[in-house]
């Protein structure tokens, strides 16, 4: 999977242009993305990678990054 | 499907009924339009629900609701019915959706060591409390509520636990039960079956427990859609927005094979044949339909003497000839037998549903006439049903005694149609010994008067569609009088089939509504009814002046002329000039 696909699929869920998401930024600083936009995010992620993360899991990713590399370990 | 970028597009496009969507882009969609929304939802509860919210708004707008939404603060579903937010908003519809284990967590959490008699005090307090809660709701909104029950979860003692003394699932049905009373008991409340939602998707598939824990709502998507459905579901009961009538198709729909080569005996309806029982449990739901109030009418291409002979031949099938009140059969386009249809019942084509087994069709209909709801059955009988129940269009909040005679109604309207033609009209009208009771408005009318309110589109002068709660509020208003008239003659019963609604403005009564149904169209009821309120508000009740308003529609063109019939000056009609209408034929029974 591409950083590209993963960034389109945050940005069309949180409104934002893909372009302006930096993948290394704290998902606190990138606005939409509050908690629930969180699990909404999750769950696409889930849904279309067809993998399942574990409650401490979701709460441990911070960055576009770290969510992409969970489908190398899970 | 492809998502239309329009607003707009995306809303016919739901309502026109295409299967698959993306909630999450039509959600976005649809909330552009939520400035002309036509229903404002208030959710409120003990869990998350924002991420509910673009769900509900995409099952509103399949049936056609432009919705609106205001989500109250988790858990604070009491007070929050007394702050200004929520009076600000002004909801048509509450809402309320509660988790037994967020409500009562310490009991719940060690139920099975509760003594007995804690639990059935369980039970009760927390019905008391959602009882009280729907009071308050009732009391401080004119909404209409919608309570969500309780779905089962497994027990801590297993299998021993349905052995035990009001276990964990005597317990939940025994709470799921007072709940249904406690709805049932309360006007302008309705349930939400949630447990049986999550029985449709499935618990396994229903809940994600991470959810749950991390963010207050255990429910998973497939969940959350399945809700919505539901709510799309009491939606349209609660805004009395119905379709009158199902056409049905015949061959391949209503049973397997094709009658005018198979024979009346060579169709599949038999029992016993797997096929064949298929076709019967479907034709008996569509039966069912009939006792909700909803008409049928068959729309098939065959030569009407084959279609006459299997009803003739076959009466071992549920769908007896004279359960339609309509049919087009015969060799024309589809989309002419449903306006014959419409026109025959004087409903509307938005006031069709169109059930075919055959695609083309169903596209043929969908492309001549937007406005019929048509669908396309699956190839496997087996799946019918399912179909039927799925669709929204039949649901009605409650069921009134007008309801369960609709089809006799409409029957008497075809028999009162041939009477009709076969001489002079007047003759027909003074043959047909009409009695009316022309009177105000009491409690037991709310269900019917708030039917009749939404449904009625050509007899229909301002077309206002109060919600069940404003209805009760012009019932209660001193300055406001809510006239009822109800209707029978020779022929049977029609039952309440006319509102007028007035309000006092000084020296002058204004009429507000003026509405009557289209089964007692023709029959010179206005005439009765408005005489009736001239003799009784002009001529004694010191008011000077009687004001009509007309409030032009697509569908009310009919009564267009009204007011210049009844003797209205363009502005107004007073008491030196009060002209009856002659009508003779109708005998008033008023109370007094």
């Amino acid at each position: 999977m591409t950083i590209d696909a993963l960034l389109a699929l945050i940005g069309e869920i949180i409104e934002t242009d893909p372009a302006r998401i930096d993948p290394t930024m704290d998902r606190e600083e990138i606005a939409g993305w509050d908690s629930l936009a969180h699990l909404r995010i999750v769950t696409a992620f889930e849904e279309a990678y067809g993998v399942r993360l574990s409650m401490e899991q979701i709460v441990e990713i911070r960055t576009v990054q770290q969510l992409s590399r969970m489908l190398e370990e899970v | 499907m492809t998502v239309p970028m329009d607003p707009n597009e995306m809303m016919r496009s739901l309502h026109s009924g295409s299967a698959q969507i993306d909630y999450r882009k039509a959600g976005r969609l649809l909330r552009e339009m939520e400035a002309q929304a036509n229903v404002r939802v208030a959710l409120m509860g003990n869990m998350t629900l924002e991420p509910l919210v673009p769900f509900l708004r995409v099952e509103a707008a399949r049936v056609g609701q432009i919705a609106a939404f205001h989500v109250g603060p988790f858990g604070q579903y009491m007070q929050h019915l007394y702050g200004e937010p929520l009076r600000a908003f002004g909801p048509d519809v509450i809402v309320l959706l509660l988790s037994a284990e967020a409500m009562r967590p310490d009991a719940l959490e060690r139920f099975h060591q509760l003594p007995v008699e804690d639990r059935y005090g369980l039970r009760d307090d927390m019905i008391a409390e959602i009882a009280g809660w729907i009071d308050a709701a009732l009391a401080q909104t004119s909404a209409t509520v919608m309570i969500g029950n309780f779905p089962p979860s497994r027990s801590a003692l297993g299998v021993a636990d349905m052995m035990s003394e009001y276990g964990e699932r005597q317990f939940n049905l025994d709470l799921n039960l007072a709940l249904i009373q406690a709805v049932r008991a309360r006007p302008r409340a309705m349930m939400l079956d949630v447990a049986e939602a999550v029985n449709r998707v499935g618990t396994r598939q229903a809940f994600d427990r991470r959810m749950h824990f991390l963010a207050g709502l255990g429910w998973s998507d497939a969940m959350k859609r399945e809700f919505a459905a539901l709510f799309g579901h009491a939606l349209v009961g609660a805004l009395g927005a119905a379709r009158k009538c199902l056409v049905l198709d015949l061959d391949n729909s209503l049973w397997g094979g094709v009658v005018g080569e198979d024979g009346p005996h060579g169709v599949r309806i038999d029992r016993g044949d797997m096929v064949g029982d298929a076709y019967r449990a479907f034709q008996w739901r569509i039966k069912a339909l009939k006792d909700r109030g909803i008409v049928l009418a068959l729309c098939s291409k065959n030569n009407p003497a084959d279609v006459e002979e299997i009803f003739r031949l076959r009466p071992d099938m549920p769908l007896a000839w004279s359960d339609f009140a309509a049919t087009a059969i015969g060799w024309d386009a589809k989309h002419r037998g449903l306006e014959r249809i419409a026109a025959q019942l004087n409903i509307g084509m938005d006031s069709l549903v169109f059930i075919d087994d055959n695609a083309a069709e169903i596209a043929s209909v969908r492309h001549h006439c937007p406005d019929v709801h048509a669908v396309l059955l699956p190839c496997d009988p087996a799946e019918h049903v399912t179909l039927l129940d799925d669709l929204p269009w039949f649901e009605k909040s409650r069921l009134t005694a007008e309801d369960r005679a609709k089809t006799e109604h409409y029957a008497l309207a075809t028999r009162r149609a041939a009477v009709c033609a076969s001489g002079d009209p007047m003759d027909w009208l003074r043959d047909l010994a009409m009695h009316a009771t022309i009177r105000d408005a009491c409690p037991a009318d709310l269900l019917r008067v708030h039917q009749l309110f939404n449904k009625t589109n050509q007899f229909n002068l301002t077309t206002a569609r109060p919600g069940m709660g404003e209805v009760e509020a012009m019932m209660a208003d001193p300055d406001r009088q809510l006239i009822v008239a109800t209707l029978r003659d020779r022929l049977g019963d029609l039952g309440l089939v006319a509102i007028c609604g007035l309000r006092r403005e000084g020296e002058a009564l204004i009429i507000d509504h003026l509405l009557m149904s289209c089964r007692a169209m023709g029959r010179g009821l206005e005439d009765a009814l408005m005489n009736d309120v001239k003799r009784r508000f002009l001529a004694a009740d010191g008011c000077a002046t009687l004001k009509g308003r007309y409030v032009p529609t697509a569908k009310n063109g009919p009564v267009s002329d009204f007011y210049d019939r009844q003797g209205f000056a363009a502005l107004s009609l007073s008491r030196s000039d009060v002209a009856l209408s002659h009508c003779d034929w109708i005998k008033l029974e008023n109370d007094g």
